[in-house]
């Protein structure tokens, strides 16, 4: 599914990645955590194509195409989807015109119709139930007057509208209480899937109680200095980074 | 003063044979224009957008002529008058049958309600040959929009054409007129004016689009008043010609009268558009809303100068002032200036402006979604737009997103624009 390569990466001619190499394969859910400044939203960014980063060094193909020569909207629909650790708020783009004008995009690309209004209205409607989020949100701007978590929730309801085939949340846990953690968990687990691919960028592990990762990678100083499986995790929260990076240094 | 233009314009004048009646007023305000001379940078209502080139041009009268006219999408459903480089076009207008009482005379100018304020309107007053005349008697509702198509025709070039209108609502009447101002390619001058009068509880709702080309002139004015309780909605769209140059001034007259003034500009390529707001609260209880959007790209430049005026005794005004630009790409230049002038005591008057650029942010989030950039932006302009666009009629919206479209690659695919 993704197979990123000696990936460097600097902003305003910083390294931030400086050989990160990974692989996730179909189904897979990756959680990959760290401490604050090792590169994890960078990886995010880089991989979503947000403008502002240079890479220097390295290749990511997705289903075997370069992902880096694809535009953000290219990476997309070719079904890799962001959720941002912070939502942007787009007064006056109502959430229900931009999620269709989104879903219809992802369809156009696989060579489908677009939805029809009805269709797509009780979709998105669904999904907002399931993430207790209010309904008459559908018609206001794009996260116009959210709350913090009312945000990151959404971005789940993206998700699930979207359907897409590598999911990339970036500290999605973060700032939500515990039911809503636990929506969010319900999200990405009813999407789960032998096809689908997850990596939740995290700092602790609090969200893996829920959504069972196959793989965890600690990332520090810009590289992986250490893959394993979920009880990696629960080390870290009982041990703390310094085990790890200190260990790399 | 060495002015080619000024010279001629005595010639275009004196060859007008205009009727002995109107021959007084017409010759006080062409005495203006010569006393003043067209406006330069130096006035401070002209500052930003330069006519010295008029001067320079022996402007003669853009005559009727059969050449080509600008494609027009002809509205379903309105009554219709047709101006065509300043004469009426009897074949291109069509009026169904008007409620009993009203006068509609396309090609009816009477003496203007108050000398010209300045050479522009000086020019327009002496030399607007037709224009249209609309009085509309008490409690009577125009069933249909009225349209005013003013339109330049390809033969027009170093002509100029004026026309003049005057609309009056009589208590408790109310309108809705849609005016258009188009043209080719021709490099002409145009000037159109408008007395508006509403009397009490009338609500009158005025659409002007100007997409005129960037080699035409086109220098309007328009002037209202308001009587108490009535209500005049202006929403008006600037979109081409260098420049397109609109001076609105709104006296709010009686007790409780209410002006709602929208404003959109857009300057792209080499264009150059201007809208000079003045409202003036004059009686108590009123009520003011101005919404200025201005977009400028490429080489555009736009300038917006919105004036609220309270004077003494207006307590108990209620007055906002929302002006916000956005410059898409570099070497645009936008100029926005909120005025507020009170001189009462008992009075709620807010103002603000902002200058920006489309968010990279917001951009990339739309873009992570899988819309294309083009789409993110127009999206992003469309969402900073539409609070200027939410007053125009259903009948017009079409016809604006038409318009706006052309400007905006990526919101073809859009739904509602306003």
């Amino acid at each position: 599914m993704l197979e990123i390569k000696n990936l460097h990466a600097s902003v305003d001619d910083k390294a931030i990645l400086k050989g990160i190499d990974l692989t996730i394969g179909a189904g897979e859910i990756h959680a990959v955590m760290g401490p604050n400044g090792s590169g994890k939203s960078t990886l995010g960014g880089v991989l979503s194509g947000r403008p502002g980063y240079v890479i220097t060094e390295g290749s990511v193909h997705f289903n075997g195409k370069d992902l880096l020569e694809m535009e953000p909207e290219e990476r997309a629909v070719a079904g890799l989807f962001l959720g941002f650790q912070y939502p942007v708020e787009i007064p006056g783009v109502s959430n229900a015109y931009f999620m269709k004008a989104a879903v219809n995009a992802w369809r156009v690309a696989r060579g489908e119709p677009e939805i029809d209004a009805m269709g797509f209205l009780a979709d998105i409607r669904k999904a907002m139930e399931a993430l207790e989020l209010p309904t008459d949100m559908i018609h206001r701007g794009v996260n116009e007057g959210f709350s913090g978590g009312e945000k990151k929730r959404n971005e789940i309801v993206q998700m699930q509208l979207l359907k897409p085939k590598l999911s990339i949340l970036d500290e999605t846990d973060s700032g939500l209480d515990i039911d809503a953690l636990k929506l969010v968990s319900n999200g990405i687990n009813a999407l789960r899937s032998a096809e689908r691919s997850f990596v939740l960028i995290t700092h602790y592990q609090r969200l893996l109680d829920y959504v069972q990762p196959d793989h965890v990678h600690v990332l520090a100083g810009g590289r992986i200095v250490r893959s394993g499986g979920e009880e990696l995790a629960r080390e870290l929260e009982e041990r703390g980074y310094g085990w790890v990076t200190g260990e790399a240094a | 003063m060495n002015s080619v233009a000024l010279d001629t314009l005595e010639n275009v004048f004196e060859s007008g044979a205009w009727p002995s009646r109107e021959r007084d007023w017409r010759a006080q305000a062409l005495a203006k224009l010569q006393h003043e001379g067209f406006p330069t940078k130096r006035q401070e209502a002209w500052k930003y957008t330069d006519l010295s080139d008029l001067d320079e041009t022996p402007w003669t009268t853009a005559t009727v002529s059969e050449d080509a006219v600008p494609d027009v999408a002809l509205l379903p459903d309105t009554d219709r008058v047709v101006y065509i480089n300043g004469i009426f076009d009897a074949a291109r207008s069509n009026l169904g049958e008007l409620p009993a009482g009203v006068e509609l005379n396309p090609e009816k100018l009477t003496a203007p309600a108050q000398a010209p304020v300045d050479a522009m309107s000086g020019l327009n007053i002496a030399l607007a040959r037709h224009g249209l005349y609309l009085h509309v008697p008490a409690g009577v509702a125009l069933p249909r929009p009225l349209e005013i198509l003013n339109l330049t025709s390809d033969g027009a070039g170093g002509g100029m054409h004026h026309v003049r209108h005057q609309i009056v609502l009589e208590q408790g009447a109310s309108a809705t007129l849609l005016d258009q101002s188009l043209s080719h390619e021709a490099a002409a001058l145009s000037t159109q004016g408008w007395s508006i009068e509403l009397a009490a509880d009338a609500a009158l709702n005025f659409t002007r689009l100007q997409d005129t080309a960037q080699t035409h002139k086109a220098v309007d004015r328009l002037h209202a008043t308001v009587a108490d309780g009535g209500e005049l909605v202006a929403n008006l769209l600037e979109l081409g010609a260098r420049p397109g140059r609109l001076d609105l001034h709104v006296t709010l007259d009686g007790e409780r009268a209410s002006a709602q003034v929208n404003s959109m500009l857009y300057a792209i390529g080499k264009s150059h558009v201007d809208h000079q707001i003045r409202i003036d609260h004059r009686a108590p209880n009123c009520v003011s809303r101005t919404q200025g959007r201005a977009l400028a790209q490429d080489r555009g430049r736009v300038v917006l100068d919105a004036l609220v005026h309270v004077a003494k005794g207006a307590d108990g005004t209620d007055s906002e002032q929302q002006l916000a630009s956005l410059l898409l790409t570099p070497g645009a230049e936008a100029n926005v200036k909120p005025e507020l002038e009170i001189y009462a005591d008992d009075v709620a008057c807010a103002h603000g402006s902002t200058i920006g650029r489309l968010d990279d942010d917001a951009e990339f989030y739309l873009r992570s979604r899988g819309l294309s950039r083009d789409e993110a932006r127009a999206l992003l302009t469309q969402s900073f737009v539409r609070p200027a666009l939410r007053q125009i009629p259903a009948a017009f919206r079409a016809t604006v997103k038409r318009h706006l479209e052309t400007r905006l690659p990526g919101a073809a695919a859009m739904e509602n624009f306003a």
